[in-house]
């Protein structure tokens, strides 16, 4: 059975949707299924049919559905139930049938849509309200300097996803706006005795053009935002670096790799739209009982003005740093700048920032200007 | 006994029809009987009084017939129609100078 499936006007657009469907059916498409937001359709004659729709308005915690009593009183009257989808029930009758309008009187039928009010209003603030909760708790817990910090490191790794997410919002705030706006704006004119428009002849050019485009930016970073995720897989740490990143032996270390608490020696590539950035971890056994782990975040930022603001945010989302209150400026012409404290080297170079971290047991320490002249050496005269 | 606030049209007829019980299309089509093809209910808004009209226990619903639901007027239903017919009847019956200035 060929189907065919088209998008379908907002559910807050009764009119627009029963015209919808009767076009459908007098271009030979009958409805089967109503999604939520494509509708379902089978290749029929061509004919007029008449669309109507009936709104469930269930009390709190209630299941939004018509009594099977309901719907034989419609089907009594002419009207054959087709298909449902939250809120909407549709019903269909043949042109020429007799069958009479759901309501005499507009302001009964206004009182179906409060509970589609209420829902237009409540569905998008309370997801805001539980992820508002949701993030003055971590404020509570992880300090608003250190969630500022790793938020700012997010957008440069995931640039696509936050903007993704942005978009994302955009769209629904858009959407919850004029979904309330519409129904609002329904209950008013039927409350005041003015008949459901069963044919309104409205094409709703700009709401199409914005919800598209929104639709159109979100589909394109979602792609953006695959294609980064499925390119940032871990790969084996080479012998030689394939990045401006540091190997232990530049360090001066020599020895066997191991792996740690389930750890291999790895790097991870990628790129975001603000940056191109390495994630390394090697384990070494370097003698006796004595191990050094090296982990860096180096990132090339696209631009090289943000790459202060990237060290400060390297040091305030530091595993020791403590909020970057435990860092100590470096004195060295090696780089731009440099800070550190007994684990964690934050350097600066024009396009490059990083963030080296060394642990291990059992060996002397490497000191910090080591580490920022090998810095220089690989990031070369940038 | 409290004022009975005015019954919309539809409330009327509904109440007039069941006074033989029935199911809403057979109310329907009894309430265009009535009414000499005056006034057709849709079925959205005979259901929604009568689930109104059910909550304030003046039709009560006495079984079903495969998906049918047949409903029958209370006493309160019987004595609230009664009040509001009394009220129209007052209602004609003071219009009646009507009458007398066309003459």
């Amino acid at each position: 059975m060929k189907y065919k499936y088209k998008f379908h006007p907002s559910d807050y657009e009764l009119g627009e949707n029963e015209q919808f469907y009767s076009d459908m059916e007098a271009k030979g498409w009958k409805l089967v299924k109503r999604g939520v937001n494509l509708s379902k359709f089978t290749p029929v004659k061509p004919s007029r049919a008449r669309y109507r729709i009936e709104v469930s308005s269930p009390g709190f915690l209630e299941q939004a559905v018509l009594s099977e009593g309901q719907l034989a009183v419609y089907e009594d009257c002419g009207w054959s139930y087709v298909t449902d989808r939250g809120f909407l029930y549709v019903f269909r009758a043949p042109a020429g049938a007799e069958a009479p309008e759901f309501y005499n009187d507009p302001a009964q039928q206004a009182e179906t849509l409060k509970r589609m009010k209420r829902n237009a209003v409540w569905g998008w603030a309370a997801p805001v309200v539980i992820w508002g909760l949701y993030f003055l708790m971590l404020v509570s817990l992880q300090g608003g300097v250190k969630i500022a910090a790793d938020f700012q490191r997010g957008f440069v790794e995931g640039t696509s996803l936050y903007l993704l997410a942005a978009a994302g919002l955009a769209d629904g705030t858009y959407l919850t706006v004029r979904n309330g706006w519409l129904i609002s704006r329904t209950y008013r004119r039927l409350k005041k005795g003015v008949p459901l428009d069963h044919n309104p002849q409205k094409k709703h050019l700009a709401h199409k053009v914005i919800h598209r485009s929104l639709l159109a930016v979100l589909a394109l970073l979602a792609a953006l935002t695959a294609a980064q995720w499925i390119a940032a897989r871990p790969a084996d740490l080479p012998e030689e670096p394939g990045g401006p990143y540091l190997l232990a032996g530049d360090l001066g270390w020599e020895g066997r790799r191991k792996t740690f608490m389930n750890h291999e020696s790895v790097v991870t590539h990628a790129r975001s739209l603000l940056a191109e950035f390495w994630k390394t971890e090697e384990y070494l056994d370097v003698g006796p009982d004595a191990t050094f782990h090296l982990c860096q975040d180096v990132y090339r930022l696209r631009d090289p003005g943000m790459s202060f603001w990237m060290a400060d945010t390297l040091r305030k989302t530091s595993t020791f740093g403590r909020g970057g209150g435990n860092f100590s400026t470096l004195e060295t012409d090696a780089v731009d700048a440099a800070w550190y404290n007994d684990l964690e080297v934050v350097a600066v170079k024009g396009p490059y920032a990083a963030c080296v971290t060394i642990t291990g047991w059992g060996r002397e320490r490497t000191e910090p200007l080591a580490v920022c002249n090998a810095l220089a050496a690989r990031w070369g005269g940038s | 006994m409290p004022d009975q606030a005015p019954m919309t049209e539809a409330m009327y007829y509904i109440l007039l029809s069941l006074l033989k019980p029935g199911h809403g299309y057979g109310m329907m089509q009894r309430i265009k009987e009535l009414s000499g093809d005056r006034l057709e209910i849709g079925p959205g808004t005979l259901y929604g009084v009568l689930s109104r009209m059910s909550r304030d226990c003046l039709i009560v619903l006495t079984g079903e017939e495969g998906r049918r639901r047949n409903y029958a007027i209370t006493e309160a239903g019987r004595d609230a129609l009664l009040r509001e017919y009394n009220r129209l009847k007052r209602m004609v019956a003071d219009g009646s100078i009507l009458e007398d200035t066309e003459k």
